[in-house]
């Protein structure tokens, strides 16, 4: 595959290659789009600027000359801030498609930063993870807002979480892991003895320490579609953050797109969504939300494409909310087909033999355990252990971490003398360890993703026209006919963007000589919905016309474009 | 254009100043109720253009910039349009620190008159400035913003050009909207050229579904559909069919896709606009891609957001005699009891004070409607807010003794207006349906007054908005109580008194976090301890808060027409004489006042602070 430029993910590569990516600073990053969209075959745009000033950038990917309503992909990453790493995963897929076949008969678009400043914030210091970038609201209602934000109480360059004894706490050590905590059940009797709070001071003097950060609204809780009133990190209305509201502009601007693929928190094609039913009725006028039946199936078989293409067969921990995030909105509001991706989570492993990552598609938590042998049975003669603990999930995580190349994943807990809440333990995890794959795990994973898109072209909707042909009836009565094939395997519009209408359906104008007569049928036609492979008959009766004369243009916005003449049938 | 800009010329003719009135004009008697010869002469007949509008709040501007003013942050109209805010607020004191009323109108461009009425309150209130105590009160303890045309485009377009009673609703920008891809190319045409959209009728004798009235051929009277058991008899078929077909408005099929004057300018709506229960065009129509989408309204958000003083907010609307308030959608649920019952109160008054108005919830009584500006400011924004919707067609037979068998409104028209509502129907060569007529009654009938009652509609409405903004909080202390405990501590019992129906924080804003809470400060003293009072009669029964009882704070603020009794423990220093006691809430006036600490003498318990 044509590929002139280097993977900034493979760039970045450490020696070890279970060690985490680097995710590049945002300078480095905004410098990268700019060479990528810089290419011969790549346009780069800026479509608004964050919160925080920042631009938004873009590269609409496109050779050739394109036709008219040529279709076009959406891939959107770098929504969120735990998904900082895939924004430069999405310039390396947008390097794979440079030159590709692909780009010959459709755009695709790739926003691969869509939330810089959340993204800016993970290089902050001291180091936080706090993906909320947007306006914030006064959480503990004080009438003082963002006065009590978190803070690096001890000084060791992070900002993590203290445990604060507490005999009404709600948590407990995780019998499997001392370092982690789980929920006490007080029906299996156990008593919570810990608080768990953000790392910070009392600034206020209200007895709670951090519990009012300047920002709250997340740019991908911000869309309009399940947009959440009144919650802090919903933002005040839905697109109010400058981010979300210039994507959204973005989107509803460009009716070329016929599908969006998004890479970050979610997923809908590891996993099987939900659906509903395709005439599920609306409730107090307000329709049901969820993916449509019809939809989910076409979903369905895209997926399994996904999986062998990028070979990813793991999202256990996609996050499942959905309200106000992008890919929400792109459906249900728009009616886009939607695909989302959570490329990476952290795996669960079994025990400390399983040290390295496995490839991707074979992740230690797909091994039964029974197969490989635990320390107790690894050494019969040693003394018998107090009755094994199975480890947590989280505790296989942080297992998991440890063993590949993340050894001070945990910072531990370590006392410190709180001047407002008195002794606590200050640690947990290091910022952002959760979040960040190993290099080998991303490094051909953007070229992979591009594959798939390049499977995907020839599979949008695109109008053709057959057989056009004109009967001679006599008397100069000419009966024309032609075909309109959806010669795509998508339809032209989703299940659910037959109900959104956002999409218009192909218009067919007839273009008649100077001297002929229409004696029946429609000038200009709209034409129906088109199931992939699909196909419509028109017709119209003219009268004093060489069919070679006679045009049918079909236009479309996001479906290319059909033009004949007819030919005579004799 | 119609007699608008003759009209018009006349009245800016007459200069903008405080000697807005001819001296040689006589003055009339200058009796209170009667009226009074006022400062700024504005005829009340007419209706304005968006810049005739503007000229004549510019000219109170120029005759009362002491209280009024117009508000530097200006927006821009699709078409590029000024959006004004004017400012009326008494002359001390910061407005914008000062509760206030938000007033608009004619977010849809063919709603004009709720303009006038806006224009109406803001001269009412300047010309009764300095002589009626309660505007005095009014102006000295709150703000009005007022905002003449949501949608200066649609009126312009609504005034300039022809029009019907209901088109140019819509804002200006071109939409695609019958999803041909071309944009507004499809709109009704005034085929006769007399500046007026009415409407085309066709004879096609036996084939018609309406025929003529025989008493008056203006009219058209549908023939009832025959019923499917009478098809098999001819002669009663002959019997039933019409001899005409109405064919809708003006126009022509421009596009030539087989239907007419369906993609007109615009088409969409900016009262679906609004943030709280958004839904997208295919739930809601006109809704447009996102919340806010059009420029007018995204100004408006911004405005309204940065003035978090705003404690209440009327939109006008025409027409159909409603005081309207939510949820729009069913869905919503319904509203908090508290602030229902003051909804109840102010709707209920204007029940009475606008003839056949009735005070109605908008979904439940009216029809659905997701995403309105006055479910935003409630639901969003916690404001307690209305929906004139003004005129009604009862008007023009306003006795209920004595009405009508039938509405006809060609009576109203023939001896009112002597005819001058309609237009009489002319043949005309359609270049699609051949030899029609057209005809029918012009765009300032139906939804607008006539001349004449425009100033009855504009003042009773505008004296809705008063009642409502003096329902908006005043706070005042009621009365302080100093008493000494032993060991030199005193208890100091603070008595905070809403006088007005509008609480200070409603119901739904306390409930959901919305604005800044009211708080309470005391400062002078140490303070040991403090809280809400819990009963009059037993000083120990205090809802103490946990931390800082020098900083109370109040979600739920002080409820309409409600006492709010804190109480404090106090350890003054020695020869401290005073606190000072601090009262913020966004929606009421700041108070600081400074309290004695000496104890009264028994007798006198509670003193007038």
């Amino acid at each position: 595959m044509y590929s002139p430029l280097v993977s900034i993910l493979a760039l970045a590569l450490p020696q070890d290659p279970v060690l985490p990516v680097s995710v590049p600073g945002i300078d480095a990053l905004i410098a990268r789009i700019g060479q990528v969209g810089a290419e011969p075959s790549a346009n780069g745009f800026v479509y608004g600027t964050s919160r925080q000033g920042r631009e938004l950038h873009g590269i609409e990917l496109s050779t050739g000359e394109p036709e008219d309503g040529q279709p076009a992909l959406l891939v959107v990453a770098g929504l969120t801030q735990s998904q900082a790493w895939t924004a430069p995963l999405a310039l390396d897929l947008a390097t794979s498609l440079l030159g590709s076949n692909l780009l010959e008969s459709t755009r695709v678009i790739v926003i691969p930063l869509a939330n810089p400043d959340a993204y800016a914030a993970r290089f902050a210091e001291p180091s936080l993870a706090h993906g909320a970038t947007g306006l914030g609201v006064d959480n503990d209602r004080d009438g003082r807002e963002g006065e009590d934000p978190p803070a690096d109480v001890n000084g060791d360059g992070f900002i993590t979480w203290m445990r604060v004894p507490d005999p009404d706490g709600p948590w407990m050590v995780d019998p499997s892991e001392p370092r982690l905590h789980v929920e006490a059940d007080a029906l299996e009797g156990q008593r919570g003895r810990w608080r768990l709070v953000r790392e910070g001071f009392d600034t206020d003097g209200d007895g709670e320490a951090s519990e009012d950060s300047p920002s709250d609204a997340e740019v991908n809780r911000n869309f309009a579609a399940g947009w959440e009133e009144h919650a802090a990190r919903a933002g005040r209305y839905a697109t109010e953050e400058p981010a979300a509201r210039a994507l959204a502009l973005f989107v509803a601007g460009r009716l070329d797109i016929q599908a969006v693929l998004v890479i970050g928190e979610q997923d809908n094609l590891v996993r099987k969504p939900g659906s509903v039913a395709d005439n599920a009725p609306d409730s107090k006028r307000v329709p049901k939300d969820g993916l449509r039946q019809s939809d989910a199936d076409r979903l369905a078989k895209l997926a399994e494409r996904w999986k062998e293409a990028t070979q990813l067969e793991s999202a256990d921990h996609a996050e499942t909310v959905e309200a106000g995030t992008f890919q929400a909105w792109t459906y249900s509001h728009r009616g886009l087909l939607t695909l989302c991706t959570r490329p990476w989570s952290v795996p669960e492993q079994e025990d400390k033999a399983a040290d390295a990552e496995m490839p991707p598609g074979e992740t230690a938590e797909n091994e039964p355990a029974a197969e490989t042998p635990t320390e107790a049975e690894a050494e019969p003669d040693a003394a018998p252990d107090p009755e094994p603990v199975e480890l947590s999930a989280e505790a296989k995580r942080l297992l998991w971490l440890e063993s590949n190349g993340r050894p001070n994943a945990h910072l531990g807990w370590k006392t410190f003398d709180h001047p407002q809440l008195g002794p606590v333990d200050i640690g947990g995890y290091r910022p952002f360890v959760l979040d960040d794959p190993s290099a080998n795990h991303v490094e051909k994973l953007g070229a992979r993703m591009g594959s798939f898109l390049q499977q995907l072209g020839p599979d949008l909707a695109r109008i053709a026209f057959e057989d056009a042909k004109a009967e001679d009836l006599g008397s100069g009565l000419l009966d024309l006919r032609v075909t309109m094939t959806n010669t795509g395997w998508l339809p032209l519009r989703s299940q659910w963007g037959q109900r959104t209408r956002i999409q218009r359906l192909p218009r067919l104008e007839l273009v008649l000589p100077e001297g002929a007569t229409l004696i029946a049928g429609r000038t200009v036609t709209i034409a129906s919905d088109l199931d992939g492979g699909e196909r419509q008959e028109f017709r119209w009766l003219v009268q004093g016309a060489d069919p070679a004369s006679i045009t049918v243009h079909a236009s479309t916005d996001h479906a290319g474009e059909a033009r004949t003449t007819f030919e005579d049938q004799q | 254009m119609g007699p608008y800009l003759s009209l018009a010329a006349a009245v800016l003719l007459s200069t903008a100043s405080a000697q807005d009135t001819d001296s040689s004009r006589p003055q009339g008697f200058a009796g209170t109720a009667a009226g009074k010869a006022p400062r700024v002469e504005i005829p009340w007949n007419r209706l304005y253009d968006t810049d005739e509008l503007y000229a004549h709040f510019d000219r109170l501007v120029a005759a009362r910039p002491d209280l009024m003013q117009l508000e530097a942050a200006r927006g821009k109209s699709i078409q590029g349009r000024e959006l004004r805010v004017y400012v009326v607020s008494g002359a001390k004191g910061d407005p914008h620190a000062k509760p206030a009323m938000w007033v608009d109108a004619n977010v849809h461009g063919n709603e004009v008159q709720g303009g006038e009425a806006v224009l109406y309150l803001a001269w009412y209130l300047l010309e009764n400035a300095d002589t009626n105590p309660r505007v005095q009160e009014l102006l000295a303890n709150s703000t009005f913003y007022l905002m003449p045309t949501v949608n200066p485009d649609g009126r312009s377009f609504w005034f300039q050009n022809a029009n019907t009673a209901s088109s140019s609703r819509t804002g200006q920008a071109p939409i695609d909207s019958d999803r041909d891809g071309l944009f507004d190319e499809d709109p009704p045409n005034d085929l006769d050229g007399d500046g007026h959209i009415t409407r085309m009728r066709k004879y096609v004798p036996g084939e018609g579904d309406y025929d003529l009235d025989p008493n008056d051929p203006r009219r058209m009277v549908r023939v009832t559909p025959m019923d499917q058991d009478l098809r098999g008899d001819p002669a009663d078929r002959s019997d039933r069919r019409g001899d005409w077909i109405l064919l809708g408005s003006e126009g022509i099929d421009d596009d030539g896709d087989g239907r007419i004057n369906e993609d007109g300018e615009g088409g969409y709506d900016m009262n679906r606009a609004w943030p709280s229960s958004w839904q997208p065009p295919h739930v809601q129509r006109g809704a447009g891609p996102i919340p806010l989408y059009w420029p007018e309204t995204s100004f408006i958000a911004d405005y309204i957001l940065g003035k978090p003083n705003i404690a209440a907010v009327q939109s006008f609307h025409n027409a159909g005699g409603m005081i309207l308030r939510g949820p729009g959608a069913e869905g919503y649920g319904s509203y908090p009891r508290a602030d229902r019952a003051v909804y109840d109160s102010i709707g209920e008054d204007g029940e009475h004070m606008l003839p056949f108005y009735r005070y109605w919830v908008i979904w439940d009584d009216l029809y659905t409607v997701f995403g309105g500006f006055v479910n935003w400011t409630y639901e969003g924004l916690g404001i307690i807010s209305f929906t004139n919707e003004l005129w009604r067609a009862n008007r023009t037979y306003p006795d209920p003794e004595n009405p009508p068998s039938e509405v006809d409104p060609h009576f109203f028209d023939d001896r009112m207006l002597l005819g001058d509502g309609f237009v009489p129907w002319k043949p005309y060569q359609h270049p699609l349906y051949g030899e029609v007529e057209i005809g029918g009654f012009k765009k300032d009938v139906g939804r607008v007054p006539p001349s004449f009652l425009i100033e009855e509609e504009t003042h009773r409405n505008a004296l809705f908005c008063i009642r409502h903004a003096a329902a908006m909080p005043k706070v005042s202390v009621a009365s302080t109580t100093v008493s000494p405990l032993p060991g030199g501590l005193l208890s100091l019992e603070v008595l905070l008194r809403n006088e007005h129906a509008i609480p200070t924080r409603t119901a739904l804003a306390a409930s959901k976090g919305l604005g800044r809470p009211d708080i309470v400060t005391l400062e002078g003293a140490e303070v040991l301890a403090g809280g809400q009072a819990l009963d009059p009669f037993r000083p120990e029964r205090i809802d103490l808060v946990e931390r800082d009882p020098g900083r109370l704070v109040l979600e739920q603020g002080i409820g309409g027409h409600s006492d709010l009794r804190l109480r404090w423990i106090l350890r003054p220093e020695a020869g401290t004489e005073a606190v000072t006691l601090r009262w913020t809430s966004e929606k009421s006036v700041d108070l600081e006042l400074p309290i004695s600490l000496r104890p009264a003498p028994p007798a006198d318990k509670e003193t007038d602070s």
